[in-house]
C-alpha cells in the first residue's frame, strides 16, 4: 500500500493543536463541533500492507491478522515495519490475545488455537481446543484464556500449559456473547443482550457470575483499562457500540457502576453489516477498542479513528480523530504508536474513493 | 412393530381421573402450559422415582406429546442404526448441516395412557430426507393435534396426515420439500371448529392454508411475506371474536376465519419460535432471538385492526397493553400462571412480571450456571413452575412473586419437547423414552 495510502492519510489526518473545536459528522450525517482540550495530533509513520482484519501489538511486534493468517511484523522501525514470519489457521481468524510469547487465537469452529511466536520468524501451533460454538473473541489473564464462543456463551480454559488447553468451564450469558475482556482473576463478558457480566474465572469448573450489568445501548466491543499495579484487577472497562462509548467502574465487581457515556461517531449496525458481507455479518464487528494509559482508542469504521481522554472517567473528552481512506476495523495501541486497521473502502457511495481502495494497518505516532 | 417400546419393569399403576378436562389435545394443551391442580400430579422424580410406566421411542422426535382419554398420540422419524442423540446447549457443530442420505421412516403413535404399550402405529412416509435439517432438529418435531375425533399429524416438507382414534388413515396431503435455513421444520398445526391451520413460513414461498378437518379439502390459502419461522398458530377466542394470531420474523399478524388479515405489529426478532397464546384478555406473543439486543414481549388488546405498531419510544398503545423490550424468548413460550406472566430465557433464566401490568415483578433469576440451555416450554400446577432443561433435567420452581428453586428432577437423556399434563400424570419426552410420571404418594 504504501504510499497512495500513506499520502492519503496524512491529508486525511487532523491536527487538534491549532483548533479549538472540530467539525465531525455523526452516523445521521449532521455536524456539530466537539470541543478539543488537549494538545493531540497524530502522524502517519508507516503502514502494513493489507488485507488485514485485526492487529495487536507487544514489544516491538505486531501481530496482523487477515482471514486465517496470522502475521508478525517486526515494527522496531515503524517508518519500515519489516513482516518476520507467518501462521495460517484452518479457520477465519475472529479474535486474538496476545501474551508472552503466546498468541491466543479465536479460531471460529476450530476454537482456542495457542501460537508459540517466540521465533517470530517461526510461529508454530502449540494447542488448540475445540470449542463448543464458533470462537470469536479470546482474552487472556496469567494462565486462563476466556474464549466468547457466540451461542455457546463464555468458554474459561486452562492455558497454564498452552500445549495442552484444558476447558475449565463455561457460562451462558443471556444473549450470544459478543465480545470478552480479562483482568485478574475477572472475565468481563458483553452479549448481545447489551448485557455486562462479570466472571471470577479464577476457580476451575463452571465460572461464577459475580454480577450483572445491564446496559440500554448496544455492545459491540469491550477492553479494559490498564490493570491496577498492585490489585493486578481493572478499575475501568470501556464498551463501545451503536455510537457511544460505555465507561464502567469495575473497581468493586459485585456492582460494576457506569459512570459515563459518551457519544461517539462510528458507522451504522447495517452499514457494517453490508461491508462484512452476508457470510460474516454477525463475525464482523466494525470498530475495535484499545488503551493506553488514560487514554482510549476507539476503531470508529467509517468515522474513522476517535481518541478519548479518560483521566476523569466521569468526564470523557475526546481530544482527537483520525480519518482514514477506508474504515478503521481495529486498532492497538502501544506507547506513542496507535496501529490502526484500515478496511477496504467498500461500495457505499460516501465511501468511493477511486484512489485509496487499499487496506491494511497504517502505523500513527501520537504527539502531544 | 418398530424397535423399542419395551415396557419397563417398574410399572406402578394407574392413576386416573378421567374428565374432558384432562386431555391434552396440543401443543402445551389447552391453557399454555397450566394444567387444574392435582394431587397426584408430581414435583418429585428421577428415572425410577414416581415412575408409572416408561418405555422407549424408536427413532428421534421433539414434538410433544398430546393426550385423548386413554391414549397418549406422538410422532417420530425412525432411521437405520443407533439413535444419533445430538448433544445438548447452544453451539455450531458446523457450518453446514448435511442431509441424511439414510432410508428414514415418518412414524405416528398411538400408545395406551395407562399401560405405555403401544396401540397402533402408522408409517406415512419412507424414504430419505429431501431437506436438511439442524443438528439438533429432528424431523418430526411439529407436535400432533386432536379434537377427540381425529388426529392431524403434520411432518414439515412431507405432509398433513389425519388418522382416526382407531388408527385409520382418513385424508392426507402431501408436500413439497422446504427451505428452512437447512435447519429444518417445527411449526405445529391448529384445530379449530373443524379446520386445521397449517402456517408454512419459509425460504421459498411463506403461505397459511386452512383445511377441511373432515376431508382434507383446502379452504383457503394466503401468501405470507415471511421467510423462515417455527412459530405455532394460535386461535384466539375472545368477547369481540376469535382470529388467528401467526407470529413471524417481520410481523404478527391475525387473519379472521377467512384468511383475511385484521391487524399486524411490527417489532420482532430475527427468527421466531414461541407460540403465543392467552389470558386475562390479552394475547401474549414473545419473540426473544439470541443475537438480537431488543427481545420483546407484547401483550395485545383485542378489538385491534391494521398496524397496531408501537411507535418509537412507545410501550404502549390503545392496542398494546403493554411491551417490554427483553423479555423475549428464543424457543421456549411464555407461559402466565396466576397473576404473573413467567419468562423462561433460553440460557437458563427466569423472569416473572405481572401479567395484566407489565410490571416488573422479579428481574432475571439464574436458575442453574449448570444447565445447557431450554428449549422446553415451561408449564405449571399446584402452585409450581416447571423448567425442563436440555440436559433432561426439570427445575421446579415456586410459584409467586419470589423466586425460590425448590428442586431439580433428573432423567439423564437430552429434553426438548415440552410435555403433556394429563389424569394427575406428567407424559414426558426424552430424546429416546416416553414416561409417564405421577406422585406415588397421592394414590
Amino acid at each position: 500500500m504504501g504510499e497512495s495510502l500513506r499520502r492519503h492519510h496524512r491529508v486525511a489526518t487532523l491536527t487538534a493543536r491549532a483548533v479549538i473545536g472540530i467539525v465531525i459528522t455523526c452516523c445521521s450525517g449532521s455536524a456539530r463541533f466537539v470541543p478539543v482540550s488537549a494538545q493531540t495530533r497524530l502522524e502517519v509513520v508507516g503502514s502494513i500492507p493489507g488485507p488485514a482484519e485485526h492487529v495487536r501489538v507487544q514489544g516491538t511486534y505486531a501481530y496482523v491478522v487477515a482471514g486465517p493468517r496470522l502475521s508478525i511484523v517486526d515494527v522496531n522501525n515503524p517508518a519500515l515495519p519489516k513482516v518476520r514470519g507467518s501462521f495460517t489457521l484452518p479457520e477465519p481468524i475472529y479474535g486474538v490475545a496476545v501474551s508472552g510469547v503466546a498468541v491466543y487465537v479465536a479460531n471460529g469452529v476450530g476454537g482456542l488455537a495457542i501460537l508459540d511466536v517466540s521465533d517470530p520468524d517461526a510461529p508454530r501451533l502449540l494447542g488448540s481446543l475445540k470449542t463448543r460454538g464458533v470462537a470469536l473473541r479470546v482474552a487472556v489473564a496469567g494462565t486462563k484464556a476466556v474464549v466468547g464462543d457466540r451461542t455457546s456463551g463464555v468458554e474459561v480454559i486452562d492455558v497454564s500449559n498452552p500445549a495442552k488447553p484444558v476447558l475449565l468451564g463455561s457460562h451462558y450469558t443471556s444473549g450470544y456473547v459478543t465480545d470478552v475482556a480479562a483482568s485478574g482473576s475477572l472475565a468481563y463478558v458483553i452479549d448481545a443482550s447489551t448485557d455486562l457480566s462479570l466472571i471470577d474465572i479464577s476457580k476451575s469448573g463452571p465460572p461464577d457470575e459475580v454480577s450483572v450489568q445491564e446496559s440500554s445501548h448496544r455492545t459491540d466491543i469491550i477492553a479494559t483499562a490498564p490493570a491496577n499495579s498492585s490489585t493486578r484487577a481493572a478499575t475501568l472497562v470501556c464498551i463501545s457500540g451503536g455510537g457511544l462509548l460505555q465507561v464502567y467502574d469495575v473497581s468493586d465487581p459485585s456492582t460494576a457502576r457506569r459512570v459515563s457515556t459518551h457519544k461517539i461517531p462510528e458507522r451504522t449496525a447495517g452499514q457494517a453489516k453490508r461491508a462484512a458481507g452476508p457470510q460474516r455479518s454477525w463475525t464482523s464487528v466494525a470498530g475495535g477498542l484499545a488503551f493506553d494509559g488514560s487514554l482510549a482508542y476507539v476503531a470508529g469504521g467509517s468515522e474513522g479513528l476517535q481518541i478519548v481522554d479518560l483521566s476523569d472517567p466521569a468526564k470523557p473528552k475526546m481530544i482527537a480523530f483520525h480519518r482514514t481512506a477506508g474504515p478503521v476495523r481495529d486498532v492497538a495501541a502501544a506507547g506513542q504508536l496507535v496501529f490502526v486497521v484500515v478496511g477496504e473502502t467498500g461500495t457505499a457511495p460516501q465511501e468511493s474513493n477511486a484512489d485509496a481502495r487499499q487496506a491494511g494497518v497504517v502505523v500513527l505516532r501520537r504527539v502531544s | 412393530m418398530a424397535r423399542g417400546w419395551l415396557a419397563a419393569g417398574f410399572i406402578v399403576g394407574a392413576l386416573t381421573v378421567a374428565s374432558a378436562s384432562d386431555q391434552w389435545p396440543r401443543f402445551r394443551g389447552l391453557d399454555a402450559g397450566i394444567a387444574a391442580d392435582h394431587p397426584a400430579l408430581p414435583d418429585r422424580w428421577s428415572r425410577t422415582e414416581n415412575v408409572v410406566w416408561a418405555v422407549d421411542v424408536p427413532g428421534m422426535g421433539w414434538s410433544s406429546p398430546v393426550v385423548w382419554g386413554d391414549l397418549i398420540f406422538l410422532t417420530s422419524a425412525v432411521a437405520p442404526g443407533p439413535i444419533d442423540v445430538p448433544k445438548p446447549g447452544f453451539y455450531t457443530p458446523d457450518y453446514s448441516y448435511p442431509r441424511s442420505t439414510e432410508v428414514h421412516r415418518w412414524m405416528v403413535y398411538a400408545v395406551d395412557f395407562k399401560t405405555g404399550k403401544i396401540r397402533w402405529e402408522r408409517e406415512v412416509h419412507r424414504g430419505a430426507p429431501a431437506a436438511q435439517k439442524h443438528h439438533k432438529n429432528t424431523y418430526a418435531s411439529e407436535t400432533p393435534v386432536t379434537d377427540g375425533e381425529r388426529v392431524y399429524t403434520y411432518f414439515g416438507g412431507i405432509g398433513l396426515f389425519v388418522f382416526d382414534l382407531a388408527g385409520k388413515l382418513l385424508w392426507s396431503k402431501p408436500s413439497d420439500p422446504l427451505q428452512m435455513r437447512g435447519w429444518g421444520t417445527a411449526a405445529s398445526p391448529t384445530v379449530h371448529e373443524n379446520r386445521v391451520y397449517i402456517v408454512n413460513d419459509n425460504d421459498t414461498a411463506s403461505s397459511m392454508a386452512a383445511y377441511d378437518a373432515k376431508t382434507g379439502d383446502i379452504i383457503w390459502r394466503v401468501a405470507r411475506e415471511e421467510s423462515s419461522n417455527w412459530s405455532t398458530p394460535f386461535v384466539w377466542e375472545h368477547d369481540l371474536g376469535t382470529e388467528i394470531v401467526t407470529t413471524g420474523s417481520k410481523k404478527v399478524r391475525s387473519y379472521d376465519l377467512d384468511g383475511r388479515l385484521k391487524w399486524e405489529l411490527t417489532g420482532m426478532t430475527s427468527i421466531q419460535i414461541p407460540t403465543p397464546f392467552a389470558k386475562h384478555g390479552l394475547l401474549f406473543i414473545s419473540s426473544g432471538y439470541l443475537g438480537d439486543a431488543v427481545r420483546p414481549v407484547y401483550a395485545v388488546r383485542p378489538g385491534g385492526s391494521r398496524d397496531i405498531s408501537l411507535k418509537e419510544g412507545e410501550t404502549s398503545n390503545r392496542y398494546v397493553a403493554w411491551a417490554q423490550r427483553r423479555l423475549g424468548t428464543y424457543a421456549t413460550s411464555g407461559l402466565v400462571y396466576g397473576d404473573y406472566y413467567y419468562s423462561l430465557l433460553d440460557r437458563g433464566f427466569l423472569v416473572c412480571i405481572d401479567a395484566r401490568t407489565g410490571n416488573e415483578v422479579y428481574a432475571r433469576q439464574r436458575i442453574s450456571g449448570e444447565a445447557s440451555g431450554f428449549t422446553a416450554s415451561p408449564w405449571a400446577y399446584n402452585g409450581r413452575i416447571f423448567a425442563l432443561s436440555e440436559d433432561g433435567d426439570t427445575f421446579v420452581m415456586q410459584a409467586g412473586p419470589e423466586f425460590k428453586l425448590l428442586g431439580k428432577n433428573a432423567l439423564d437423556e437430552m429434553a426438548l419437547a415440552s410435555p403433556a399434563i394429563a389424569q394427575g400424570s406428567l407424559i414426558l419426552r426424552t430424546a429416546s423414552k416416553l414416561y409417564r410420571i405421577t406422585n406415588q404418594a397421592a394414590r
